[in-house]
Formats: structure tokens, C-alpha cells, sequence
């Protein structure tokens, strides 16, 4: 009887499935269609049975509270209006942060490569090549130090949101606050991501015509390569940055009950994992002087790490489907 | 019929009634408890299915698993000792309650 499992689908819609609530609504759909099957036998129409059979049905909470089970939708855990707004801001804040960062130091390299450029074509004539290299260490220092401060002043304003790490429900109402700001905000994203493709894949006409006009203005067009490609990383960061925010409190994407269980296992190994590739990075460069194939290391955890992320993943929805 | 607020205490008692003379099933159970009452009770899905929860995990009755006449997978559920000895006690439980509320009901 299809009614009747529609009808007991929907009441165990908010039950967790495991082994015993599925044995639980077999068993249940079985009295309920044995009971149909006798009334209609006894001259009931179809939709008499399936209403005296729904009448005594009796109350789905009852059951649920003997077998000691919470509905999924009641997380422990009520994130206020007010939190939600608070993150908001902080989300916003951070990644501006995180933006302005990495722009710093796009514009930092540039502006090393474009001092190496004018180093090479004279510009410091009264200069030696060791001064003008602390020079060009100097302005780059200057750049990435602010970038790293940047950086570190992002992740603290976003710090005091662990919760949204957990299983948390918003306070009623907040939803529907969350997708509005998250759709007024749609345009604004597009508009940015659209205008940060164009300047990633015009970047390199940059480093083009430079070469045209000869080699040595080649450091030239690699600075103006990378202050856009520094522009393009500003918006994506920007962006992406804020929408991932209302991602994470609405659990979309990334953000999942399953996903963020995942991610906090994979952030686990990854703070054993990262280290050590690093580790083995400057030991076999500086000890063994195999700089020309260490860096393989990186590729290789990031491949491991997309590989324990999909395992963890098929894993855990087999042992849900049971 | 009778309203379940006032029989709430006793839904157990009635199934380990129907498991006394042998083992039984969810619906046949509920089924015998309709016709015992001369239809003026009906035990709501739920109750029945709760207090077999509520039964099983206090060690009254057990349940096993089996396939029924038309080859559907079925659980059964048998009363054990300790099952039978509260029966018993809800038994004498119950003749004290009539005792007490008898002494208060008159005709008017």
C-alpha cells in the first residue's frame, strides 16, 4: 500500500536511520496493512480502510520519546538571530582581510620583479646589485608582513564561531533572513566572479606584449601580470569568502551535517599531514639538494587528501544507506 | 470506547496478557485486544509498538524474528519469567486500585 508507506515515510521523516527505526516502520507498515487488507475483506472501500487505519495510528510522539530518540531537526544546539548578524559582520570583515592579504602580496612580488626589471635595465646605476637586491627584499617584506597580519587578524575575527562547526538548527525565522541576504547578495557575486575571470585570463597578454617589446622589459609584464592576477585572487576571495559564510550557516555545499563531519576529520590528519610534507620539503632541499623534484610532495598530499576526502565520503553513505 | 488516558497504566498488562498461552504478533495482539474489549478499546499503533519497546528493554518479553504464512518477515514476541511475575504484580496492583475507586463511585 503505497498511501500507507507515503504516510509513514513522512511521520519518520525527522527520525535518524538507523537499523532499529527501519525494523521499527517494517514492522509497523506490516500491521498497518494487514489491518487494511481485514477491513476491506469485511466490505470497507479503500478510503474507509485507509482512514480507520490512519485514526489509529495513534501519536508519533509517543514512540519517540519511548525509544529515547530526539527528532534530527532538534539539534541541541539554537543559533540567535543576533549571532547570525554578528557573524555575518565577522564573515565580511574576515574576508576583506583575507582579500586585501593576498592582494598584498601579489603586489609585493610584482613590485620586487618590477625593481629587478629596472635593477636590469640601469635604474640604479649608482647602486650595487646587493643594494638593490635588500632593496627588493625590503619592499617585499613590507608587503607581506602587513599580509601576514592581515591573515592572522581574518582568522580571529572569524574564531569565535566554532559552533557553526557542530550540528546547530537556526532560531526560527533566521533562515529565511539568511537566503535573503544571501540572494541580494547573488549579484554582486556574479558581477565579481565574472569580473575576476576576465582579469585571470587577460593577465598573461600582459607578459605577452611585454616579451614582444624584448627581454628585458619581461620582468615588466609579469608585475602588471600579477597586480591583476592580484586583483582577480582580491574579488574570488572577497566573494567567495562571504558566500561560503552564509553557506556554512544555512549547511549547504561544503557545509553539510556529512560534509562538515568529514572536513573535521580531514582537518585532523591534515595537521599531522601538512607539516611533515613540509618537513620532508626542506630537508630533502637543503640537505640533499633535490630541489628539482621535492616539490612533488605537495601535489602528491594535495592528490592523497582529494582521496581520503572521497573515501571518508563513500564510506559513510553506505554505512547510512544500511 | 474507552479513552486511553485512563487505561495508560495498563496497556502493558494487556499484552503480556495475550503472550501468556503462547507467542504472538504486533497486529494479532491488537487484534485480540479489539475483540477481548468487545471493541470498546483499540490499542493505538503507537502504544502497542512503544510499550514493546518499553517491555522488551525491561526484559518482560523477547522477540524473535520470523517469516509468517505469507512469507512476510514478522517479529514475535514471547513473555519471560521475570514478564510473568510482573504480570502478577500489576494484577494485584490493579485489584487495589478497583477497591479504592469502587469506594467512591455510586449511583446517583
Amino acid at each position: 500500500m503505497d498511501v500507507l508507506s507515503a504516510y509513514l515515510d513522512s511521520l519518520f521523516a525527522a527520525w535518524p536511520r538507523t537499523t532499529q527505526v527501519t525494523e521499527l516502520k517494517r514492522e509497523m507498515l506490516g500491521t498497518m496493512e494487514e489491518k487494511y487488507e481485514e477491513l476491506k475483506q469485511s466490505g470497507r472501500s479503500e478510503h474507509e480502510a485507509i482512514g480507520i487505519v490512519i485514526s489509529e495510528f495513534g501519536s508519533i510522539d509517543e514512540l519517540m520519546d519511548e525509544m529515547g530518540i530526539q527528532p534530527a531537526g532538534e539539534a541541541d544546539l539554537t543559533v540567535s538571530e543576533e549571532t547570525v548578524r554578528d557573524y555575518e559582520q565577522a564573515v565580511r570583515r574576515a574576508s576583506r582581510f583575507q582579500a586585501i592579504g593576498w592582494l598584498c602580496i601579489l603586489i609585493g612580488v610584482a613590485a620586487t620583479l618590477f625593481i629587478a626589471g629596472l635593477n636590469d635595465d640601469g635604474g640604479f646605476a649608482h647602486w650595487s646589485d646587493g643594494q638593490a637586491y635588500l632593496f627588493a627584499v625590503i619592499i617585499l617584506l613590507l608587503f607581506v608582513v602587513p599580509a601576514l597580519g592581515l591573515f592572522i587578524a581574518g582568522r580571529n575575527a572569524k574564531g569565535n564561531y566554532d559552533m557553526l562547526n557542530e550540528e546547530f538548527v537556526l532560531a526560527p525565522g533566521t533562515e529565511t533572513y539568511v537566503r535573503r541576504q544571501m540572494e541580494g547578495f547573488a549579484p554582486l557575486r556574479s558581477r565579481s566572479m565574472v569580473i575576476a575571470a576576465c582579469l585571470g585570463t587577460l593577465s598573461p597578454v600582459a607578459l605577452l606584449i611585454a616579451g614582444m617589446q624584448g627581454e628585458a622589459k619581461t620582468p615588466y609584464g609579469a608585475s602588471i601580470m600579477l597586480v591583476l592576477l592580484g586583483g582577480a585572487v582580491f574579488l574570488f576571495v572577497y566573494s567567495g569568502g562571504i558566500q561560503a559564510g552564509y553557506q556554512r550557516l544555512l549547511q549547504l555545499g561544503e557545509y553539510t551535517p556529512e560534509k562538515k563531519e568529514a572536513n573535521r576529520v580531514i582537518a585532523r590528519i591534515a595537521a599531522i599531514a601538512w607539516p611533515l610534507a613540509f618537513a620532508v620539503f626542506f630537508i630533502s632541499g637543503f640537505l640533499y639538494q633535490r630541489w628539482d623534484v621535492n616539490w612533488v610532495v605537495f601535489p602528491l598530499t594535495g592528490v592523497l587528501f582529494a582521496a581520503i576526502g572521497g573515501l571518508y565520503g563513500m564510506q559513510h553513505r553506505a554505512r547510512r544507506k544500511v | 470506547m474507552i479513552s486511553s488516558d485512563v487505561i495508560r497504566g495498563y496497556n502493558d498488562t494487556m499484552i503480556l496478557y495475550m503472550l501468556l498461552d503462547g507467542e504472538s504478533y504486533g497486529y494479532e495482539i491488537s487484534k485480540n485486544i479489539r475483540k477481548l474489549s468487545e471493541e470498546k478499546y483499540v490499542m493505538k499503533e503507537t502504544t502497542l509498538y512503544s510499550a514493546f519497546t518499553r517491555l522488551e528493554k525491561n526484559g518482560y518479553i523477547s522477540s524473535l524474528h520470523k517469516d509468517g504464512e505469507t512469507g512476510k518477515r514478522r517479529t514475535y514476541y514471547r513473555i519471560t519469567d521475570s514478564g510473568r511475575a510482573y504480570y502478577q504484580e500489576k494484577c494485584s496492583e490493579w485489584q487495589v486500585t478497583q477497591e479504592v475507586i469502587d469506594k467512591f463511585v455510586r449511583e446517583m
